[in-house]
Order: structure tokens, then sequence, then C-alpha cells
């Protein structure tokens, strides 16, 4: 989760498995967007001596739809190379890494940014370095200077990161997967145990983040900067992907080679979809399409298998949502098409009546001084599913959704369970540091592997 | 401890300088048996000299009796070629 390790072949592919997709307006600089994609699911901090890295032989991409077709108007392509410094020993560095140029440093990671936008190809800068991964305070004493030196200024004020980091999702892995327990409700479960705090299975563990923060116009259909949040021109869908040849060769000598074009093993728009909504046997196929052909999986959103089961596993607590039949126009809504006005008063994050599974940024929103984890059903729009900020709890979020929440949006008469308001599997944003850091790349930098402990 | 003393520290560990990892050529042997079709007369024109550089993998779909799919660098070329078709699945008796 959201998406780690969530379709039977792609988690066999740890480097190209995306983990989470997050788009906000910068709260720091609000006339722009910053677009995250992260992979490498559950990095154990010390997994030495070969630490977890981008792979040279994936396209990594993040990609936004400005017209609502479901299909890229703006790409950014990251390709990855990785040069050994001294090939003679087994050491990612020979002494402290005190300098992105440290001679120390035996296995280092530049990487190229492309940008495809209406049938052209940018090469928009490569060669550009990843900060090492965080080792531990002999071998990477200073983190966070290396970290910062990582962080690259182009061109068109775009500014570019990418390299390790902690990961940002948070969830109770432990618990929803054994029988879709909640720990603060299992009392109440079909087979109970006391009630417990939540439990956040992924606090320890980090990932490999690509990180890029662009003006807003860059991104919209017109180049004009948003500024009517009411304007379907304000609004766009985002994803990434990862994507390799399609032909490897082993040879005998253990040598990989790669031939034929890009296919696509990897995507990811809004949190959980095909984690928890699309069906075991059609992972990988949706992993490998595209958003614009989603209408192929709308059937699972409109009558989701977790919102049968809910009223299953807690008995008694869910009589409405056992008793809502009607295909959820509300999920659909939320996660297809997005809102269209009229729906949350000020609010419409819509593109249109393709059905696709992006996460739709409403960018003439402002940022919110003070976010609100629950987002948009917590009464802030600049939150999830208004695109997704790192502190956003989508796990609760969607639970309630599918818990009927969200039903009255679509059906007034509707009354959704109690229950359905307070649900949660108990677990709140990583609490070191907090709160997040407010400039870019935003996310914490990565635990690292000798304390395996968040920094404080 | 400076970087150049915990480098002495660690000589030991420490080797030459950079090195280069060749990459094995492949591959020319494909391409004449391409060439012999009309078909697929453009992809060896394509192709030329690179034929000695890189990977050439030809394919036949189970089922298919008609289509050879050929992956050259990020190309993929599906040529209707029944007589190689038949050549490829001959060649894995």
């Amino acid at each position: 989760m959201s998406s780690h390790r969530e379709a039977p072949g792609l988690s066999m592919d740890p480097a190209a498995d995306n983990t989470d997709v997050y788009a906000f307006v910068s709260p720091d600089a609000p006339d722009t967007v910053t677009l995250i994609a992260n992979y490498l699911p559950f990095e154990y901090p010390a997994g030495g001596p070969n630490f977890f890295e981008f792979a040279e032989d994936v396209s990594y991409a993040i990609h936004i739809d400005n017209n609502g077709d479901g299909k890229a108007d703006v790409t950014y392509q990251f390709r990855f190379k990785t040069t050994v410094a001294n090939p003679d020993t087994f050491l990612y560095n020979t002494g402290p890494i005190t300098s992105l140029d440290s001679p120390n440093w035996n296995r280092r990671q530049t990487y190229s940014v492309t940008r495809v936008k209406g049938g052209t190809t940018k090469i928009l800068a490569s060669n550009l370095a990843c900060p090492p991964v965080n080792i531990g305070p002999r071998s990477t004493p200073n983190y966070g200077s290396l970290a910062a030196d990582a962080i690259h200024d182009l061109s068109g004020r775009t500014r570019i990161f990418a390299g390790q980091r902690q990961d940002a999702f948070f969830v109770d892995l432990g618990s929803v997967f054994d029988l879709g327990t909640l720990r603060p409700f299992e009392n109440l479960h079909l087979i109970p145990t006391p009630a417990a705090a939540g439990v956040n299975d992924l606090s320890g563990f980090n990932v490999h983040t690509i990180a890029i923060q662009v003006p807003s116009g860059m991104l919209t259909r017109d180049g004009s900067t948003p500024s009517d949040a009411a304007s379907p021109k304000s609004v766009v869908g985002v994803w990434a992907s990862a994507s390799r040849r399609t032909s490897t060769m082993r040879e005998r000598n253990g040598t990989v080679t790669e031939s034929g074009p890009w296919r696509q093993v990897s995507r990811l728009g809004n949190p959980l979809i095909n984690e928890a909504v699309i069906p075991m046997s059609r992972k990988d196929e949706w992993n490998a399409d595209s958003p614009a052909n989603d209408s192929s999986y709308a059937k699972y959103v409109r009558h989701p298998e977790l919102a049968a089961l809910i009223p299953v596993l807690y008995p008694g607590v869910f009589p409405n949502l056992a008793g809502l039949t009607a295909p959820r126009a509300d999920l659909q809504a939320i996660l297809l098409t997005g809102l269209p006005s009229g729906i949350v008063p000020g609010f419409q994050n819509n593109t249109g009546p393709v059905l696709a599974d992006m996460l739709r940024l409403n960018m003439a929103i402002p940022p919110a001084s003070s976010p609100n984890p629950l987002g948009l059903i917590g009464g802030d729009p600049a939150g999830f599913p208004n695109g997704r900020r790192l502190v956003d709890d989508v796990f609760t979020i969607e639970l309630r959704a599918i818990a009927g929440v969200t039903y009255p949006l679509v059906d007034p008469s509707y009354t959704p369970d109690g229950a359905a308001a307070v649900v949660t599997d108990g677990v709140s944003a990583p609490e070191h540091p907090t709160p997040y850091p407010g400039r870019f790349p935003y996310l914490n930098n990565p635990i690292d592997g000798y304390s395996l402990t968040p920094p404080s | 401890m400076s970087d150049i003393n915990r480098r002495s520290f660690l000589k030991s560990a420490a080797g030459v300088t950079a090195g280069v990892v060749g990459v094995s050529a492949m591959g020319a042997g494909a391409l004449p048996a391409l060439a012999k079709t009309a078909e697929s007369a453009d992809l060896a024109d394509q192709s030329g000299d690179q034929g000695s550089l890189e990977h050439v993998v030809a394919y036949v779909r189970p089922g298919s009796r008609h289509e050879v799919t050929v992956l050259v660098g990020e190309r993929e070329i599906v040529t209707r070629d029944p007589e190689l078709a038949r050549r490829l699945r001959r060649a894995t008796r």
C-alpha cells in the first residue's frame, strides 16, 4: 500500500514498483505544482552492501493530462545511470561521503530528465546527481547537506530531486490484511479481540523518490497560470509509471541485454485503487494499461469488493451499507472523473466524461495554511482527492468513502452508517519529524541503516 | 576523519581506477536470414551496420503461422513472412 507490491507480477520487480504518487500546489511557492512519484517499496535502510537504487533499465515517468482524455499531454521521463568508481571493491563507499563528488563514494547514480509535450521531446537536463543512500553516521555524516546538494534548479523555474527518502505513506498493513481488521475497532470485528492503537507498518522503511516542481502554467492546456477554481483549465490529471524493454536476454556470462520498445509495467494515479479495488487476476493488466482505457475496470469501482465485505466483517455495524446495492456513482466520480461543480460547494476537479484513474488536481485552489489530513471530506479542498499531499490520510479517506460516507453526494436520501464517519486504521502521519519539511522535495531524509530509526 | 585519511585506512579495499564494462555484439547472423524475404528488406536496410552492434530478437507468437516479431534497439517490427516463421519453428525441433 498505497501501491506497494500491489500486483502479483510487479511485486517481483521492486525497482519498477511505483508505491505512491503525490500532486499538490507547493505550499511555499503557490504558483508552482509539485509532483512526486515514489518507487522501491519497503527499503530496509541497512540493506547493504548493494543498497537500493533506481534501475538503469527502467524508464520512470510522471504524466499529466490537461484535457481530460486520459492520455498524457505532458510527460517527464527519467533515466538513470550507475557509475562504479572502483570495480575491485565490494564496498558502496570506502570512507565518509561528505560531498557529491567525494572520491570515497564508489557507486553513484546520475540521471537525465526529458519532457515530452505536444509531440516534442526535449532533454531538460542530463548527468544530474542523485544523493547517496543514507548509510549511517560514519559513511554519510551530514546527510541533509548531501541531499540538499542533489536538488537541481533547471531553467524555467523547474526544480528536480531524485534519490532516497523516508516513505511518507502510513497505514496499518498488519491489521488490514488480517481479514480486514482495524485495531481501534477490532472488538467489533467478526473475530473480535480487544481494541488497540493502530501501527504504522511503513515507519521504518525508505523509498526512492522522483520529485519535480514546475510553474503550474507549464501544465495547463493553454499555458495560462490557473486562477479560477471553477475553470476546467485549472484541473490536471496526474499519474506515474515505470516501463521496461520488451525483451530481456540473459547471457551465459551473466550479462543482461534488452531490446525492443518500452512496455509499461507499473502505473499509479489514485492511491489504493490497484491495491484494493482491482481484482488480483487483472492487477498486472491494469498496470500495463493506460488511464484512457479505465472504463473496462470501472465496474470494480462502481461495485467495490470492500463495500460488500465491511458489513460482513463488522456484523451489525454497517446495516445501511449492507443495503446499498446501487452502483457507487460517488466513487466513480471521485476516482474516475473528478467531482463536477455543484456537488461540494465551491469545489470541482472534474476532467469530463472519460473514466480514467488519475490524481486530479485543481491547481487554482491555494494550499491550506493548516492542512486537514482528511482532505475534502474534512472540509479542506486543498487535500485529497484534490491531488494528494504527504499529510493526507488517504487510507482513512477512501475507507470512509467506500463505507458510504460520500454516497449522499449522489443520493441525498441515503443515510450513512454512524460508523462510516469514524472508521479508521488508527494511524496518522509519521511523527518524526513533525511536520514534514516545508520545502522541496518535502519528504523527510531517509532513515539511516545504522540507527534504523527515523531522524529527529 | 577526513576523506583522505579514511580512504587510506581502507586502502586494502580500494583498487584501481574506474573501468568500462564492454557489451558483446550479437545478432549479425539473424539479419541475413530476415533479409532473404521481400517483406523484411526494409528492416535490413534500416538496420545496416547496426546489425553488428545491437541484439536482434525475432520471435513467433504461439498459434501464429505468418507473423514474425523483430526487436532491435527500441523498435519493434512485425513482419508477415510465413517462410521465415516456418523456418524459425523448424529450427526449434
